[in-house]
């Protein structure tokens, strides 16, 4: 799946792989690499400036933390970025309800 | 750092890129690079592991990774440097502050040519039937000399417009010294360097020929509409356009000529 498929949902791609735990960004990558069963090819980078964005707005909340003498920034998912997952799934079943509409071929 | 190694990293040399493309505030900056080689190095150590070799593995974890503007996508203001936003900052404060100091300068044409042909000669008067007797009886208070209410309307007009020239002009004056405060404690090579030479002034200038080629068509259709009335106030902005677009030319014209480098920077 191309990176612009998925471009308008990288903030609940993201808040979805923190909800199950905090990470850094390589360990959030990975989840969604795993959870999405390798379908999505996201440049990988391109995860940070979502981060960024996220905990500027509080979603997410992060922490340096040293492994083997190399920092790295932790980040988890607040209540606000909860209900922020929530509220990007819902869109997302609508998105996909009216898509399956429009495309034809779809039983809902 | 073998000096060799360090030149033939891909990894190395992503970051090098990475550094000088990101934008931001300094911080934000450190703190992506230290994510991003922590990033890389995990996953170039995860191939390695895998039994790809090293440099390959980093070449593979920087093509995984992405182009640098990937990771460092940011709103607008902060897509630009810090020199950049202090050129524009000087550029704006010289450009706004030459175009408000010749504001002042039409508003002194405005005087001298309300001295010469009258109040009429700068300012209309609203038309009939949109104003009360209590404005005209302010306006008689303000030019009690003047034989009726439309004069002494028209009095008053150019009055503000004159006054309003000059304190436009004065805060003109402030913000060019403003800029020459700034100037003096941003010099360096990172800011001048920031945006092309002259770019300010150029761009200063053209917008000053165009408004006085508008403000002239503007008295030519008023010579023609109202005979005369007020025709002054647009010919008085055209030839204080006029002069600051040949300011800023000269500004433009100084600026782009090469400047020895300082030690200091």
């Amino acid at each position: 799946m191309r990176e612009s498929d998925v471009r308008g949902h990288l903030d609940g791609l993201v808040l979805a792989a923190l909800a199950v735990g905090a990470a850094h960004g390589y360990e959030i990558i990975q989840r969604i690499r795993d959870r999405s069963v390798g379908a999505f090819d996201l440049a990988e980078g391109s995860v940070y400036p979502v981060l960024h964005r996220l905990e500027a707005s509080g979603a997410l909340t992060a922490r340096w933390e040293a492994v083997n003498g190399r920092r790295r920034k932790v980040y988890e998912i607040t209540q606000p970025g909860r209900t922020q997952l929530t509220s990007e799934r819902t869109r997302w079943r609508d998105l996909r309800t009216s898509m399956d509409r429009a495309l034809g071929g779809a039983t809902a | 750092m073998n000096p060799r190694h360090e030149h033939t990293s891909a990894i190395e040399d992503h970051l090098d890129e990475l550094l000088v493309t990101a934008a931001g505030r300094p911080r934000a900056v450190r703190h992506l690079l230290i994510e991003a080689e922590g990033h890389l190095r995990e996953t170039a150590a995860a191939l390695a592991a895998s039994g790809v070799p090293v440099a390959e593995a980093e070449a593979e974890a920087v093509a995984r990774f992405g182009p640098t503007g990937a990771a460092s996508r940011a709103p607008l203001w902060c897509w630009l440097t810090p020199g950049m936003r202090r050129r524009i900052t000087l550029g704006v404060l010289a450009v706004g502050g030459v175009a408000g100091a010749f504001v002042g300068v039409a508003g002194a044409l405005g005087a001298v040519v309300r001295a010469i042909w009258g109040a009429g000669a700068i300012a209309t008067p609203f038309p009939s039937g949109s104003y009360t007797a209590a404005d005209c009886s302010r306006w008689m208070r303000l030019a009690p000399s003047a034989k009726d209410c439309v004069s002494a309307m028209t009095i008053d007009h150019a009055n503000d417009f004159v006054a309003m020239c000059l304190l436009a002009g004065v805060l003109g004056l402030v913000a060019l010294g403003i800029r020459a405060m700034l100037q003096h404690r941003w010099n360096s090579r990172a800011v001048r360097w920031a945006l092309p030479p002259a770019a300010e002034y150029v761009a200063g200038s053209v917008a000053a020929v165009l408004a006085a080629v508008g403000t002239s068509a503007m008295g030519l259709d008023s010579i023609l509409v109202t005979h005369g009335q007020g025709v002054g106030q647009p010919f008085v902005f055209a030839a204080a356009a006029s002069l600051a677009a040949i300011a800023l030319g000269a500004l433009a014209r100084r600026a782009a000529r090469p400047q020895p480098w300082r030690v200091a920077d």
